[in-house]
């Protein structure tokens, strides 16, 4: 996407979120509806005043990262996805089998997308099991256990 | 896959296989059951830390660990008003190994006013009532008024003009001054705070006229203010000169009890192993000499008892909301 | 009197402080390194134990690590922009780009003096000045909270270089959401979607590690391939005696900067994040080279761990003046004196005035220690970071989020809000959004809006909202403040046309 198109549509999106958030307070009752609305306002505002320089053509730069954009993408895309089945996990695994799953996923990730070496991934999943258990027995943090509980 | 990934991925699948045995040795060990308790026990607050609920558990938890013979850990799951900490409660296991504090009117306000609370009153299961706090109401030391009359009369004539400072919506506090406007017919303007420290800058930065507080809070500060009522029955030890809401002629008491409970459906047992507890903790007399020097006042009210003062409570605290219209 | 505070000073310099002094700030630092484990977290945590120990001792261990969290705090705001407390929000700002160029261990040599005198100056303040500023806190009343957040979001100019208008959009993001979950007057739940854990909101910490920290790992994937490693580091000799002069050369910068941080921290309710910004925001105002702010200027890094340091001391103030805590640390440490059967308040300074000044002298000893452990593991830190592969460090630093987040109570709600806002947090990036603003926006959120409606509340009472509003002393100061802060860039940049439009030669970029 073009620094244009970006700005069209975190301008649309803020829009949209403003009018939602107006809207939801009218639930409310007085006391609780002020600052939102306020709020919802002054940021619907400012999203218009985004759009109507971005339709001008003089919306704020916004600096690209170096590098292949979109084998970039692919990457952080694969990798959110990583993080995201790792949360999910969580309460089905409990958190150390499903942080080592996602240690393992991106090690797998990133394995391919860099040259780096396996001993690096062992230690973040050495790493990973160390911190657990130091804050397991030594914080007494109760962490979920998910089906081993 | 190249070779190397193969074997990263066998060591992984190693790890998370081990950890099944693991867990599945750990389940079945503990079926087997001594004796409750055999583990450390938590003890959640559902306050942030440095209140006067988490004071109270750190004093009753070196007894608490004598007593059970096993370590009692203090934490804290603050959120919602501690709606957050009773639904998980609600949700929770019935081992007896989760306790947590249990504070009316808080657990009986949250699913009164909103159907979202996440857990229903009558699914904690009361352990033991220990502590109450009685709530005082109380105006500047150059206030021109001297007694609650005085107060009162003022407001009558002035709907709207007194404000009141208190620890925050639907709050101990808050439903003291909804039972005071109910009972006088009269019309305060309620500033709530988000705890009751805040609430106790805004008075004593002259931001409000009154102030609604829990005792300790009135002891500690009685030399900067006149203490017009206390919400206890008879009159309370530590401000023996301050009469009663009652000797006044007003039917209320206003107060804030500390207990604990369990999740729903805990064997009796085990409930009643945390009593005898509790109860030995609460009748110690260093403890109690303890909870004096605070303010707070110390109760003894077993599991049975606990229920139904719930119960008489919500009933109470149903009627007053009703009335103000809001429920 | 001289007697008392011969007898505090003795108890202080016993074995046994000096070794829990030393203990207390190295675990300190490294609970706040860590994002997502707090001050507030390591001192309620450490409170069982200090009940078995005497007052002093039990009192100098927790000082030593509330002040020395908040420092630690700096580390990895410096290394992975990720403040480890919130208090470090305003370090990331350069911390982060100085590292980036290879200059973490500068970054860290500066936010260490600059913590030390921070905590000193703050330190003085309290054995000093507390009763006076405490009573000064009390006229800090609903009308007050207000503006000073009014005043709080004139930062984001500061913390947007690039695009005011983004920084705008950004605070208000951060204000919208600040507005999920139960509201502070009514008790109404707004905008939770049906879901439980949205009730208590979005909670400061795990959002902080989201929005700071996800979009940086992913990064530092997305980037490795280029770069090769971490983050760069520059072998450079006698830093701290560069640093040094540097900062003395800056006297004036490091006297603001911590009187700041003192005030703000007196302000129960504002803590040391509030004091990193608005001190860094004084730091950009006061430079004449705005420019280098959020390149990795070192003036930014010192003007914002000054403040927060400061800011411990300040928050004591009200805790051991009035019993009332100026900061969540600082409500654990009530708690744990109430332990000890002392009541915050007069009786501090009379009955248990050994007590009392051996802890104010623990600070002093604290903030010292600070200086040599803080360089030393700052020094093994940045060299770590350095040789770490991205591989290891990218789900180790994900791992210890959601540890982090998870910890704060116990809570995997907390974990989700953290990925979710992380997630947030990189789609907003890619559009131009930077996490300073929508963080400010965050933090300012509940102040400004409880400011709002008590305020409304006290001036339909008293029949007057202007006098409620606008006649107060302390909110006149802050609405020029606020007035000020906006006028002023809006001025220059005006003087800077006009400059550029009579001479050509004198080269302003647009």
């Amino acid at each position: 996407m073009t620094a244009r198109a970006r700005n069209a549509v975190a301008a649309l999106a803020i829009i949209a979120v403003s009018v939602f958030w107006y809207l939801e307070a009218g639930r409310f009752r007085e006391l609780s509806r002020i600052f939102p609305r306020v709020i919802a306002v002054i940021l619907g505002g400012l999203g218009v005043v985004l759009l109507v320089l971005t339709i001008l053509g003089r919306g704020p730069k916004i600096i690209m990262a170096e590098g292949d954009s979109s084998q970039r993408h692919r990457r952080s895309g694969s990798l959110l996805a990583a993080l995201v089945l790792w949360t999910a996990l969580i309460p089905v695994t409990g958190l150390l089998a499903a942080s080592l799953t996602g240690v393992a996923v991106m090690g797998l990730i990133t394995f391919r997308a860099h040259r780096g070496t396996i001993r690096a991934i062992i230690i973040a999943a050495v790493s990973v099991v160390a911190f657990y258990f130091l804050f397991q027995f030594l914080l007494y943090v109760p962490f979920p256990l998910g089906f081993f509980g | 896959m190249n070779r190397q990934t193969r074997v990263f991925v066998t060591m992984i699948a190693a790890t998370l296989g081990a950890l099944v045995t693991l867990g599945g040795a750990h389940a079945s060990g503990q079926a087997e059951g001594r004796e409750y308790p055999t583990r450390a026990i938590s003890y959640v607050i559902p306050f942030a830390p440095g209140g006067q609920s988490d004071v109270t558990a750190q004093y009753q938890k070196p007894y608490l660990e004598e007593l059970l013979g096993v370590n009692v850990l203090i934490r804290h799951q603050a959120g919602a008003g501690g709606a957050l900490g009773w639904a998980a409660l609600a949700a929770g296991r019935p081992d007896g190994y989760t306790i947590m504090g249990n504070n009316i009117p808080h657990i009986i306000i949250q699913p009164l006013i909103r159907d979202d609370a996440g857990y229903r009153t009558e699914q904690l299961k009361p352990v033991y009532l220990f502590q109450t706090t009685p709530i005082g109401i109380a105006v500047h030391a150059d206030s021109p008024f001297n007694t609650l009359e005085d107060l009162i009369h003022y407001a009558r004539s002035n709907p709207g003009a007194v404000t009141v400072s208190g620890s925050g919506t639907h709050s101990g506090h808050h439903l003291a001054i909804l039972q005071l406007q109910h009972l006088t017919g009269t019309e305060f303007t309620y500033i709530p705070a988000t705890g009751a420290a805040p609430s106790l800058t805004n008075f004593l930065g002259r931001h409000t006229d009154v102030l609604m507080a829990n005792s300790d809070d009135l002891v500690a500060h009685r030399g900067e203010m006149k203490i017009l009522a206390v919400g206890t029955t008879d009159r309370f030890g530590p401000l023996p000169n301050v009469p009663t809401f009652i000797e006044q002629g007003l039917e209320m008491t206003a107060g804030i009890d500390r207990g604990v409970a369990v999740s729903p459906n805990t064997p009796d047992d085990i409930v009643r192993r945390l009593e005898e507890a509790f109860h030995a903790v609460t009748t110690n007399p260093v403890f109690r000499a303890e909870m004096d020097a605070m303010g707070f006042e110390t109760q003894t009210m077993g599991s049975a008892e606990f229920a139904r003062y719930i119960e008489q409570k919500t009933g109470e605290i149903q009627t007053v909301l009703r009335e103000l219209g809001e429920l | 009197m001289s007697s008392v505070l011969l007898d505090a000073l003795a108890g202080v310099l016993s074995p046994v402080s000096i070794l829990l002094v030393l203990v207390g700030t190295a675990g300190g630092i490294i609970v706040g390194a860590l994002p997502g484990l707090t001050a507030t977290m390591a001192i309620a945590l450490l409170v069982p134990f200090t009940f078995g120990m005497s007052p002093v001792h039990g009192l100098v261990l927790l000082g030593a690590i509330y002040t020395s969290a908040i420092y630690g705090g700096s580390f990895s705001a410096i290394l992975i922009n990720t403040p480890g407390t919130p208090s470090a929000i305003a370090t990331t700002f350069d911390g982060y780009p100085m590292a980036r160029r290879g200059e973490a261990y500068r970054a860290i040599v500066t936010a260490t003096i600059a913590s030390v005198v921070g905590g000193l100056i703050g330190v003085a303040f309290l054995i000093f000045l507390s009763p006076p500023l405490a009573r000064a806190s009390l006229r800090f009343g609903p009308p007050e909270y207000f503006w000073l957040a009014m005043f709080g979001l004139t930062i984001i100019a500061a913390v947007s270089p690039r695009s005011t208008l983004k920084g705008l959009i950004g605070g208000g993001i951060g204000l919208l959401i600040s507005t999920v979950g139960i509201s502070p007057i009514d008790g109404a739940t707004r905008y939770n979607f049906g879901t439980l854990s949205l009730q208590s909101g979005i909670s400061l910490i795990p959002a902080l590690i989201g929005f700071f920290c996800i979009p940086e790992v992913l990064r530092m994937v997305e980037e490795s391939q280029h770069s090769g490693e971490m983050i760069p580091y520059k072998r450079q000799r006698r830093m701290v005696k560069r640093v040094l002069q540097q900062l003395v050369r800056r006297p004036w910068l490091m006297i603001r900067s911590s009187v700041i941080g003192t005030l703000v921290g007196i302000i129960p309710g504002a803590g040391g994040n509030i004091a990193g910004l608005v001190s860094y925001n004084e730091a950009v105002r006061a430079s004449r080279d705005k420019a280098s702010f959020g390149q990795g200027a070192v003036e930014g890094v010192a003007a914002s761990e000054a403040a927060n340091n400061a800011s411990v001391a300040g928050a004591l103030i009200p805790m051991l003046t009035l019993g009332v805590p100026g900061a969540p640390p600082a409500a654990v440490l009530f708690g744990a004196l109430l332990l000890q059967g002392m009541r915050p308040g007069a009786e501090l300074f009379t009955t248990y005035a050994p007590v009392t000044y051996a802890f104010l002298f623990s600070l002093v000893l604290a903030n010292l220690a600070m200086l040599p452990l803080g360089l030393l593991l700052g020094k093994g830190v940045a060299r770590l970071m350095q040789k770490v592969k991205v591989q290891t460090m990218a789900p180790v630093i994900i791992f210890l989020s959601m540890v982090g987040s998870y910890s704060i109570y116990n809570n995997l709600g907390d974990v989700y809000t953290m990925v979710a806002t992380g997630i947030v947090a990189h789609v907003l990036r890619k559009a131009g959004f930077q996490p300073g603003p929508i963080v400010l926006g965050l933090i300012l959120g509940p102040i400004a809006e409880q400011g709002l409606l008590q305020s409304l509340l006290l001036g339909r009472a008293r029949g007057s909202m202007l006098m409620v509003f606008f006649a107060r002393p302390i909110s006149v100061v802050l609405i020029v403040l606020t007035v000020v802060s906006i006028l002023a860039p809006i001025l220059v940049q005006i003087r800077d046309r006009r400059a550029l439009r009579q001479g050509p030669s004198s080269g302003g970029t647009e």
